[in-house]
């Protein structure tokens, strides 16, 4: 087949469509009432702030394309016009579900189980006293009723805020209609705690704002209210190479963030039309960025309820992550990293190893230097003190960067802070975020030698998110792991090239071409009849030159399984171009992190793991590294325990169809649904990798992989479910 | 550090006789307006704060608030009985000493001993610089070592006449109403 033809359009999904149903995947764990209600309500919240997420970076940059003019076509074949109406038609199905899931599910469970959402007609005596007090001592002193006119313009409305709009009428004067505004500063916690017996009882804060804004508004009457919210456009337009100081320059372009375009309303579907007119016009909204909404507009807050109600048993069971052990002749981490390597899974394996690594080479006298990279850090995180700690005694690097989105506050604090510690803070390569996750450090060990010993990882140094993101992380004190980490550090904070960082793979250097050089050898060996098989596992994939490299192999016989969590682009199961390819995506408890790369290569495994996904952003735009599982032992792990635990989910796993569905392993394309699978026929990945890290069960309990697409080739023993 | 010094925008008459109840003194919609001014001026000069500090009082924490929101800042508002109208020039002082650490901070509080606060500060010879602050105006004022350097002072007034004169058309008037 001539090779032009595997870039047409019809091979590939549209890249919009394709996250919108990796939300709905999210939004089906809400509505799945095998998961335990409170983490029911923690799934919707996230579909919610998701979708927010979308709407300032996806939609907002799509819309300020069109306005610039642009209407290029995408891979699949549409144009941003088209892309629009696509996103239009699909956010709003969404959203109607959204609230279906709220109002007609989980409220109602909650209140089954005494959590109750209340609104403000059902207040008894006494929470209303409570309430009203609440309002005269907590939100009375804040606000300030604007009502609009030529002398009172509308106030600023900051990206995400909660307001309240009203429509006014003066007392005794009925003809004019004025605009009320409220904007309800976001220090205020947005559901209240009121007076419960026997039940936990809330209430929103905007329901209390609009209950309130009577006694503000005197000599009005009020009509009609509504509390509103808007997202605006929060790409930063950065001018990178002309900006003197990064640091200043982000915190300046943060603070333009919250000044940028409407892109979407979500607002009381209560409210009168009047007050949706004069918004859409202040906003400068098309009717279709308009949400009305039947429930609260901020559904992203109802994570509050769900950290709020004290009811662990309608929350997921904790477990208690492995601990590191050290082999019993091991005095220390460092000698037990002489002897072999380390791989932790997290959160399985706990991330205190990780934490205790940098900790103790902050502490330990025999620790020459530290070099780290920052990409997210939560508030909290227990790394930076220690780096900060260390810098009055040894050299300490660090790489932060800026623009983690969403994340560039906390980040720009912490480098102020490290720099005034004595910290040699750099913020990596104009124009590439740096996205490795690496640590190194150089120690004089007891024997007298100088060695280097390195963190590599997949996942940020977020003690946080380290508790629900699955991650890898490697231990090495290997030589040529570690000074091609050197080399990668020198490369991150002096421009010095070097020719190739092997054993490592670096983007955008050249990552992109080993991945697909892997690719291709892959389809070697399975056209001169050596064992074949890709196993790929992902957040996204999106880049055309590795799905058109995937297209090939599969026509060249390599049986291929990819694990995408999120955005997934490539159209399996179409004869004669992907018919070898299966992709699943693993929605569940934890949020599937971690990135590993399996190459069966004619009988010789590799195992890659890293920070990469396989989208343009990772491979082009970002320092990333991919390293080599050089550890037979740990890449054993890799393949029969982990990889496999996930081949072999039927529980939480949804297969990609080539028409772009998703379907649960007891879904048929034709739309026949068999019973989910129960008691012993069914396998969580996720819990059976909790199991195995408390001891109660092992990998021979893994069952084989479960195939959708009944496949010629296999040499795994497969389980076929018959439709 | 920078300090911004604000007095609290219009908010109608005092309340005699009743000292608690005047308290709770709402901004007046001149007030509002002034707010309204004054902060959209900060956020076109790009003022960013790390925190903002205000006297509980309502009239001063409306106008904290408000004036916060135009500028897009988005921390949880203090309130510190350094700025309340009794207090002294110790009091501030030592509420001061508590920011001493941050790059810039806006401090919400009323005449006359925010404009008593401001005059010390900016004057190295333990006197008190005479300043005037009108209701809504805001202060900027670079704290250095021995005193303070005044930066500049606007007004709500200041900023509404320039905005008229700039929006004004330049076409004559023709029409004799």
């Amino acid at each position: 087949m001539a090779r032009n033809t595997l870039s047409s359009r019809a091979l590939f999904l549209n890249r919009e469509e394709s996250w919108l149903k990796f939300n709905w995947r999210v939004l089906e764990e809400a509505e799945d009432s095998g998961n335990p209600l409170l983490e029911r309500v923690k799934f919707l919240a996230i579909t919610a702030s998701n979708l927010d997420e979308f709407f300032e970076i996806r939609v907002g940059g799509l819309l300020q394309q069109l306005e610039d003019g642009h209407n290029a076509t995408t891979s699949d074949g549409l144009t941003m016009v088209e892309e629009r109406e696509l996103i239009n038609r699909a956010t709003h199905k969404f959203v109607d579900e959204q609230y279906s899931c709220w109002n007609e599910q989980l409220r109602p469970q909650l209140a089954e189980q005494g959590i109750r959402v209340l609104a403000i007609d059902e207040l008894d005596d006494e929470s209303l006293a409570f309430a009203d007090d609440y309002c005269e001592r907590e939100l009375d002193p804040l606000l300030t009723p604007v009502t609009v006119d030529p002398a009172h313009p509308f106030p600023r409305v900051i990206n995400k805020a909660l307001c309240v709009a009203l429509l006014l009428r003066r007392r005794r004067r009925s003809s004019l209609t004025y605009t009320g505004v409220v904007t309800v500063p976001r220090a205020l916690p947005r559901l209240v705690r009121l007076p419960g017996h026997g039940t936990s009882d809330f209430i929103f804060l905007a329901d209390l704002v609009v209950r309130h804004a009577t006694r503000m508004y005197k000599g009005y009457d009020i009509v009609s209210s509504a509390a509103f919210r808007v997202t605006r456009n929060s790409n930063l337009y950065l001018q990178e190479e002309e900006s003197r100081n990064l640091l200043e320059s982000v915190r300046a372009e943060l603070h333009n963030r919250r000044k940028g375009d409407a892109v979407r309303m979500e607002i009381e579907s209560s409210a009168d039309t009047e007050i949706i007119e004069r918004l859409g016009t202040v906003f400068e909204l098309d009717r279709w960025q308009i949400f009305p909404v039947d429930g609260p507009v901020n559904l992203s807050r109802l994570m509050n309820v769900y950290e709020e109600a004290a009811r662990p048993e309608l929350k997921f069971r904790t477990f208690v992550p492995r601990e590191l052990r050290l082999t019993a002749k091991s005095r220390d981490l460092f000698e037990e990293l002489r002897r072999h390597d380390v791989l932790l899974h997290h959160p399985f394996d706990s991330y205190d190893a990780v934490v205790s690594f940098i900790q103790s080479a902050a502490e330990d006298d025999n620790v020459l230097s530290i070099k780290q990279t920052l990409y997210r850090t939560s508030e909290h995180s227990l790394i930076v003190p220690a780096l900060i700690s260390a810098a009055a005694r040894k050299e300490v690097t660090a790489v932060v960067e800026l623009k983690a989105r969403f994340d560039e506050a906390s980040n720009i604090r912490w480098a102020r802070d490290l720099e005034d510690a004595g910290v040699q803070v750099f913020h990596g390569l104009v124009g590439l975020k740096t996205h490795c996750k690496l640590s190194l450090l150089v120690r004089r060990d007891p024997d007298g030698v100088t060695r280097r010993y390195a963190h590599l990882g997949t996942g940020n140094y977020n003690a946080t998110t380290a508790r629900f993101y699955t991650d890898l992380s490697l231990l090495t004190a290997d030589p040529e792991i570690t000074a091609a980490v050197q080399d990668v550090f020198s490369f991150l904070t002096a421009y010095a090239e070097h020719p190739n960082y092997g054993p490592l793979m670096v983007a955008p250097l050249d990552l992109a071409e080993k991945c697909i050089s892997l690719i291709e050898r892959e389809a070697q060996h399975a056209q001169e009849g050596r064992p074949a098989r890709i196993v790929a596992k992902i957040n996204s994939l999106v880049d055309k030159d590795v799905i058109e490299a995937l297209y090939r192999a599969s026509q060249a016989g390599v049986e291929i399984d990819l694990l995408v969590r999120g955005i997934c682009t490539l159209r399996p199961g179409i004869r004669g171009i992907s018919h070898r390819i299966r992709v699943r995506s693993i929605v569940g408890r934890f949020l599937e992190h971690s990135r590993i790369f399996l190459f069966e290569n004619g009988g010789e495994p590799e195992v890659f793991v890293g920070s990469a996904d396989w989208m343009s952003r990772n491979l082009h735009e970002r320092v990333e590294v991919l390293f080599p599982l050089k550890d037979r032992l740990l890449r054993e792990r890799v393949i029969y325990e982990i990889l496999a635990a996930y081949l072999a989910d039927n529980v939480k796993v949804r297969f990609l169809q080539k028409d772009g569905r998703y379907l649960r392993s007891w879904q048929s394309p034709a739309g026949r649904s068999k019973r989910p699978p129960h008691g012993r026929a069914a396998f969580n990945a996720q819990e059976f990798l909790i199991a195995l890290a408390e001891g109660t069960r092992s990998p021979e309990d893994i069952p084989a992989p479960v195939q959708r697409v009944a496949s010629r080739v296999s040499t795994a023993r497969v389980r076929e479910e018959e439709f | 550090m920078f300090v911004y010094f604000l007095r609290h925008a219009s908010a109608g008459q005092q309340k005699l006789g009743s000292p608690k109840k005047d308290e709770k003194r709402a901004l007046d919609k001149d007030g509002i307006e002034q707010c309204g001014y004054i902060g959209r001026a900060l956020a076109a000069l790009g003022v960013q704060v790390d925190v903002i500090i205000s006297s509980p009082l309502k009239r001063a924490t409306q106008t904290a608030a408000l004036v916060g929101n135009e500028m897009g800042h988005e921390g949880k508002l203090v309130m510190e009985n350094g700025l309340r109208p009794e207090a002294v020039f110790s009091d501030f002082q030592k509420m001061l000493e508590k920011y001493a650490r941050q790059d810039a901070i806006l401090l919400v509080g009323h005449n006359p001993n925010l404009r008593e606060f401001l005059g010390r500060v900016i004057s190295d010879t333990g006197c008190e610089a005479v300043v005037e602050l009108k209701k809504g105006a805001v202060a900027k004022v670079e704290m250095r070592r021995n005193a303070g350097s005044l930066s500049w002072c606007i007004t709500p007034r200041i900023l509404r006449t320039l905005y008229t004169a700039a929006t004004e058309s330049s076409r004559p008037k023709t029409s004799r109403k």
